[in-house]
């Protein structure tokens, strides 16, 4: 175990009562079940509790209670985003451009710096393009980087055991490394993977400008088959704060990346929606595959870890919007590519070490 | 006539005219707010825009050509890239018409001092112009720019994507030497991969009837380039057998320099055009260059000296008026507003 910061969230008590407790690697999938968390920490999973003296109690009204998501790439440090998104603990490495010294202490989610967590990047230095090369590339005039740059990497620079590689995004590069059969290897991918192809960026669309950039609907699909069969065993959200500024410039100068953390359970929910997937493939790799990784107690709801839990309605009906903090869906607001996407799932409620620190109103 | 008959014809692209796509007629046949690129582009919005521009080309070469169509309207040619016969073939175009044509560069505008390039365009709308024509080194720059503009925006080149009023004239050039696009097999030769003209070109000939080949080295033409309706080829001596039109691109020479396997000879030895490679051409075919040429890299002076077969002094002259066809376009609905209120 890594050595923790203090965190900005009090420890508190609380009791939620008439959830449904789900939790694939603790064999839980409880319905109308409570859960008690007493001093910041899970003390009890049963089908009935009775609240303790003083403790609050709240109804679940039969909406999903999940571990707290752990986000191990991103970029900005952007807290609000995180508790939005469900996500209670943030991994830093190298790779991110923060430095967390300088992180504001606000009521956010738990933070771990680890100094050997490096990601590995499966693009070779030399590709510079925009767009992935190909027809879409070719008629918006944009450079384009090879279709088979990803294969090309594995290729030539072969992953050490217990790599961090990601954000995988092709078909053919998730399959080289489905037939390397390297159990200490882990790839992670980003949301932005299985939730677009390249056709977002026609028009010039900035919003959708990415690196590595993305790809075919096929190799969309790839990276979905290979989230269900295991290949994929993190899913990070590679969140980046952008603004209107960073993209209303020309797409060549315009900031890669999207604020992902809000959506980045949505989108999982999309999947199982749809049911390209399932939650209980899933839910894995944004909880437990990632703590296991970083051996963090979180991640699991058992009795004697950390409480921080979420709410989900997994199937209520909105449209995403990246942006918050805005109440209205002005054009100057829409910084993200999945923003006005019709959805279903989001997460009601975060809860941090016994402590409710946001609410969807 | 039966339709036995018909089908010894090849079908003109109007044949193909959709009752609930295309306009009645009589109704406007050119309906485009901006000017921005060919691809996308209705033929008959095309068609419109070649038949005015042919009108300007005779207009041009009367002793006074000075109309009075544009009196009172203002036009700003903005360059964020080097030019010198584009922006002297627009500021001449809006001339032609009576519009009051300024004009700045990268070099003079306040870009330089740290304004962005949308703050930039903003405050010059703010001028209200009627018409901007815009050029930048970045692809998708005009488009994006277009979307924060109140006037017509008319694509001068953006990057490696379009440079439509480059097709636009090598359309009417060969329309007025060869009577007519359709069925003719035009040949694009040099670097595919980094041409804004070739791009335009490809999208306004096919969509005119015309067969559009490429040719090029390898590492010059993009994958996938097929998925736009072109034939690809990598020799000359394949590519210009059968062909009515060679048009040659320029050839940037640290592009050539940057790749391995190339060197400017090599390049010239395989790639340049002679008076023999022409001769594999059909009879009669005419060489085509957007300019400025590098004599003796990408074309022979033999060649692009020829009166009867170049037709690139030409191509100079059919530029102003294809600008003028699509500033008249243009600004057509503004024109229409100051008649009525007038």
């Amino acid at each position: 175990m890594t050595e923790q910061p203090p965190l900005p969230v009090p420890a508190g008590n609380i009791l939620i009562t008439n959830a449904h407790i789900f939790d694939p690697a603790e064999g839980l999938d409880m319905k109308g079940a409570d859960l008690l968390i007493i001093d910041g920490v899970i003390r009890d999973i049963a089908l009935t509790i009775d609240a303790p003296l003083g403790v609050e109690t709240i109804n679940a009204k039969g909406h999903l209670l999940l571990p707290g998501l752990i986000d191990c790439d991103f970029v900005d440090y952007d807290p609000i985003s995180a508790l939005y998104g469900g996500i209670t603990t943030l991994v830093t490495g190298k790779n991110t451009a923060t430095n967390s010294d300088n992180y504001d202490q606000v009521m956010g989610p738990r933070l771990h710096c680890h100094a050997n967590h490096q990601i590995e990047r499966p693009i070779l230095a030399s590709e510079t393009g925009l767009a992935l090369a190909g027809d879409t590339a070719n008629r918006m005039g944009l450079e384009g980087i090879a279709v088979d740059a990803e294969t090309n990497f594995l290729k030539q620079f072969p992953p050490k055991a217990t790599t961090l590689l990601g954000p995988m995004s092709s078909y053919f590069g998730l399959d080289h490394l489905r037939h390397m059969q390297d159990d200490g290897l882990i790839a992670l991918t980003h949301p932005a993977y299985f939730s677009l192809n390249e056709l977002a960026i026609v028009g010039y669309d900035t919003r959708a400008k990415f690196f590595p950039p993305l790809r075919l609907d096929f190799d969309r699909q790839g990276v979905i088959d290979a989230l269900n069969d295991g290949t994929i065993k993190i899913i990070a959200s590679g969140h980046v704060k952008t603004t209107r500024d960073d993209k209303s410039l020309p797409f060549a100068q315009a900031k890669a990346g999207m604020p992902a953390q809000t959506s980045m359970l949505t989108m999982l929910l999309e999947l199982t929606n749809t049911g390209a997937s399932d939650l209980n493939s899933l839910l894995p790799l944004v909880t437990t595959n990632p703590a296991n990784h970083f051996d963090l107690p979180q991640g699991r709801l058992k009795a004697g870890t950390p409480g921080d839990v979420i709410l989900v309605d997994p199937t209520k009906p909105h449209r995403l919007l990246a942006n918050h903090s805005r109440q209205g869906h002005r054009q100057e607001d829409i910084v993200c590519p999945l923003d006005r996407r019709p959805v279903q799932g989001c997460v009601i409620k975060t809860i941090i070490n016994g402590h409710t620190v946001f609410e969807r109103t | 006539m039966s339709d036995a008959d018909n089908t010894t014809q090849t079908p003109h692209f109007s044949d193909y005219r959709r009752a609930m796509v295309d306009p009645a007629d009589g109704g406007p046949k050119f309906r485009q707010k901006h000017f921005l690129a060919i691809e996308g582009m209705d033929p008959i919005a095309i068609q419109y825009l070649l038949d005015k521009a042919d009108h300007y080309a005779d207009f041009n070469r009367q002793p006074l050509k000075h109309s009075d169509l544009g009196r009172g309207l203002t036009q700003i040619n903005m360059f964020f890239e080097n030019s010198t016969r584009t922006l002297m073939s627009f500021d001449i175009a809006g001339k032609r018409l009576g519009l009051n044509v300024s004009s700045f560069t990268a070099s003079t505008s306040s870009l330089k001092k740290g304004e962005t390039l949308l703050d930039t365009t903003t405050t010059l709308d703010a001028m209200r112009p009627d018409v901007v024509v815009l050029r930048h080194s970045e692809s998708g720059a005009v488009a994006q720019l277009a979307e924060h503009l109140n006037c017509g925006i008319i694509n001068a080149g953006d990057g490696t994507h379009e440079h439509p009023t480059q097709a636009l004239l090598d359309a009417l050039t060969i329309r007025r030497t060869r009577g007519h696009i359709h069925g003719l097999t035009v040949t694009i030769c040099g670097d595919i991969k980094h041409s804004r003209v070739a791009r335009s070109n490809i999208h306004l000939l096919n969509a005119m009837g015309a067969k559009v080949r490429v040719i090029g080295p390898e590492s010059l033409i993009p994958d996938e380039i097929d998925r736009m309706g072109v034939e690809v080829f990598y020799t000359m001596e394949e590519g210009l057998k059968g062909s009515d039109i060679v048009m040659m691109l320029r050839i940037q020479k640290e592009r050539i320099e940057n790749i391995n396997s190339l060197s400017l000879d090599t390049y010239h030895k395989h790639w340049g055009l002679t008076p023999e490679r022409l001769n594999l051409a059909n009879e009669g075919a005419h060489v085509m260059h957007p300019g400025p040429m590098n004599r003796g890299l990408e074309i022979a002076s033999m060649v692009a000296d020829d009166p009867v077969r170049s037709l690139i002094t030409l191509q100079v002259e059919m530029g102003v008026a294809a600008r003028m066809a699509v500033i008249d376009a243009l600004t057509e609905p503004t024109r229409a507003l100051a008649a009525q209120s007038s």
